[in-house]
């Protein structure tokens, strides 16, 4: 035991704790930085390692004092799956939601502008016609009227086609972001293991790392695994997006006609596909399952139903208007109102047999009088039919509503469970100032205390040496 | 227990406000528009109900409109066929005069004259126009139901209106209803224009018998007139009180619509205040809870 092996002891606590308070002041200064996981400097007293033998005594046990042993990254995988889980979830949700508001946005009801507006509007039309059944200004009305119902039910296409439109540029956005995402995580796993294998703190890496998998995840809904040295592999659908160091990529593609009955839709499918050998990408959730839904789901889905009830519309009223008469009794018969051949929203307009020529509107029923009304009445009556285009799009727009209602609902829901799932990851990752400054009193107080053990073995050195045998001087 | 960080903490009440006022501007958003359903998604039972009613409300003003069309063409034939009533009593009573035997050949000559002037006055009533269609016509194109002649040119079609839901009401009635249907054989068996003009030839010729029979033909004629008197009449009053009837049907309609669609003031109000003072405790609470930490009391 040399006289100056407790100045080491006081030493190694001196290092250990400057080296925790450095670590705490990591944490401090990391207190809002998103995806930083704490660290805690595990300590362990370096005498009490050696092995006992059978000479061996206290005084041979001369290495004293405290090792840094390593330092910990806080987190628990367990709860960061869960919440990585909850936030793909959270973003499919979410997308689906906002995609439905604005696929409601393009049906303003109730209104005085929208579809129903308009249908109603020209029923009423075809009435004023029959009260005044030779005034050529109220035929125009019905016919000006029509136009501006095909107006109507073509600017709702369009705004749906747009929709789909935008809903593919932001996939193709999105894919790009995945693919940069995974490129980066690729080179981030290979830097850990390096640094892992080398025995370097790997911890910012980490961080860093695992900052970008959660935004993956919410992008992609994919799952991750723990891998070798640090590292994680991300799985789509049991395919590996990055295994290692290699990433593969994605890619959204037009995917031919959508299944029937959607295959009458001027747009097909989207579908995403693996980069590397052009599969099809299963499994796969978050912000780009949300937008493929509304692509390939949602926004077709009620642009058919639109088109159903264009359809509706043109067969209801063409079965009426051609068993009528036209003013001219004799050449005006047997004539389509809309031209049979534009049965959806967005091809709805008046057939080329009463299109500007007012005189040629069937009021009347073949046979009667030029003046009768028959037919007027009739198609005035649509309005209340309960097959009519005006109970079609009621449904629509009342499926509509609760459909968005319910994924709305759904996706706060969603909000709520990943706030949990976050807090709870959170909890145990996160850094809680209180705890700390406590941390860092400790610290402290570890680190004046060994500075007094120097001093307290410097003064006893200093009675060893200048005041020991001094007797007789 | 979860352990809880500072950031956590942070989030957490940010959420919590974030919450706190979004149900607030929610109301505020419904008492500024002053419209409790502003999309399909906000109730959309509700919305379904309204837009139902909304279709229906533009019906209803449209049976209204219709209405009106046919009040005018139910007075107008009314009008008309209390003239035709008048026309055919003064031909009656000329006739009487011509009859009595008082009469000579002048005054005879002069009776038959009055007698054609007053068949011509009644082809004018019969050619009565509403919004330039003749109203005794039928359903055909043009500006008359009779000719100069006196032979009728309409057909025996219906005008007919819907004024309600349930009711569709023809407002017209034939020229062939009111004048009687011409008899080209038999003049005496002819309509109105046949049988006044067989009465003036047999007062100018002072054929007794003829005279006689035309009393009675007069009074068939004034009969027919009468019948369809009684019918407009009570179109009249099922129009009077079917028109009251889409009045109420609309302002039920237009309170139903706004029951559905705006905001109840007093309930959005109170709603106001209950979140707001939410809001508000929610602020100082979370002043209160992430303000002060350990570093508050070291020094």
């Amino acid at each position: 035991m040399s006289s100056f092996s407790g100045l080491n002891t006081a030493l190694s606590g001196l290092l250990a704790h400057k080296r925790t308070i450095d670590m705490i002041g990591h944490n401090i200064s990391n207190v809002e930085t998103e995806g930083f996981s704490r660290r805690r400097v595990d300590l362990t007293s370096s005498g009490s390692i050696q092995p006992p033998g059978r000479y061996s005594t206290y005084w041979t046990n001369s290495n004293l004092g405290v090792d840094v042993e390593r330092v910990t990254r806080i987190r628990d995988e367990f709860l960061e799956t869960k919440a990585r889980t909850e936030l793909g979830n959270e973003a499919a949700q979410n997308r689906m939601a906002e995609v439905l508001v604005r696929i409601e946005a393009a049906f303003p009801e109730p209104s005085d502008e929208g579809v129903q507006a308009q249908l109603a509007k020209f029923w009423n039309a075809w009435s004023d016609a029959a009260n005044r059944p030779g005034d050529i200004a109220t035929r125009t009305a019905v016919l000006e009227q029509a136009k501006r119902l095909a107006q109507t039910f073509a600017g709702t296409a369009r705004d749906l086609t747009a929709i789909r439109t935008d809903l593919g540029t932001q996939l193709d956005t999105k894919v790009a972001e995945v693919n940069a995402m995974a490129g980066r995580i690729a080179e981030l796993n290979e830097q850990i293991r390096v640094a892992t294998v080398g025995g370097a703190d790997a911890s910012d890496l980490l961080d860093e790392r695992d900052l970008l998998v959660d935004r993956l995840v919410t992008t992609t809904g994919a799952t991750v695994r723990p891998a070798a040295d640090g590292q994680v592999d991300v799985l789509l659908g049991g395919s590996t997006l990055v295994a290692g160091k290699r990433a593969d990529t994605l890619s959204v593609v037009a995917n031919g006609p959508l299944d029937a009955p959607l295959d009458t839709l001027p747009f097909g499918g989207l579908e995403l596909r693996w980069g590397s050998d052009g599969y099809p990408v299963a499994g796969f959730g978050g912000e780009l399952g949300g937008l493929l839904t509304g692509a390939n789901d949602l926004v077709p889905r009620y642009l058919h139903e639109l088109d159903g009830v264009a359809a509706q519309l043109v067969s209801t009223v063409n079965a009426l208007h051609t068993t009528g008469q036209g003013l001219d009794t004799v050449n005006d018969v047997n004539l389509d109102f809309f031209d049979p051949t534009g049965v959806t929203a967005a091809t709805l307009a008046l057939s080329s047999d009463v299109a500007d020529q007012p005189s040629r509107l069937a009021l009347a029923t073949a046979g009667a009088g030029a003046l009768d009304t028959t037919i007027a009445n009739a198609l005035a009556g649509l309005a209340t039919s309960t097959t009519g285009a005006d109970a079609l799009h009621r449904t629509l727009v009342g499926r509509l509503g609760i459909e968005t209602q319910t994924a709305e609902s759904r996706a706060s829901i969603q909000q709520l469970i990943r706030v949990e799932a976050d807090t709870a990851r959170r909890g145990v990752s996160g850094v809680n100032l209180d705890e700390e400054m406590t941390n860092l009193i400790a610290s402290q107080r570890a680190y004046e205390a060994s500075a007094r053990l120097i001093t307290s073995i410097d003064e006893m050195l200093d009675v060893l040496i200048n005041r020991t045998g001094t007797v007789g001087r | 227990m979860t352990r809880l960080t500072t950031s956590a903490g942070a989030r957490q009440a940010n959420y919590d406000l974030q919450r706190a006022m979004r149900t607030m501007t929610d109301i505020q958003r419904q008492l500024t528009s002053g419209r409790r359903l502003e999309r399909v998604s906000d109730a959309p039972a509700d919305a379904v109900s309204s837009l139902t009613q909304r279709s229906e409300l533009r019906r209803v003003e449209q049976y209204a409109r219709n209405a009106e069309r046919a009040t005018s063409w139910v007075r107008s034939g009314d009008a008309a066929l209390a003239s035709v009533d008048d026309q055919l009593s003064a031909v009656r009573s000329l006739l009487i005069q011509a009859n009595s035997g008082a009469a000579d050949a002048t005054a005879r000559a002069g009776i038959a004259t009055q007698i054609r002037a007053i068949r011509a006055a009644l082809l004018d009533t019969a050619n009565t126009q509403v919004e330039g269609r003749p109203i005794f016509a039928g359903t055909v194109a043009g500006l008359k139901a009779y000719d100069s002649s006196g032979s009728y040119v309409g057909d025996a079609g219906a005008v007919n209106v819907p004024v309600s839901s349930n009711v569709t009401m023809q407002v017209n009635v034939s020229g062939t209803t009111v004048f009687g249907t011409a008899n080209l054989l038999d003049p005496t068996q002819g309509d109105v224009f046949q049988v006044l003009d067989s009465i003036a030839t047999a007062v100018q010729n002072g054929d007794t018998t003829a005279m006689g029979a035309g009393l009675g033909l007069i009074d068939t004629a004034a009969q027919r007139v009468a019948q369809a008197q009684v019918v407009l009449g009570a179109r009249g009053a099922q129009l009077e009180s079917l028109e009251l009837a889409n009045v109420d049907a609309s302002t039920n309609l237009k309170a139903g619509i706004s029951r559905l669609e705006d905001v109840d003031l007093a309930e959005a109000l109170i709603g106001l205040r209950t979140r707001e003072a939410a809001y508000q405790a929610a602020l100082q609470a979370t002043a209160k809870v992430v303000q002060p930490s350990l570093l508050d009391f070291l020094r």
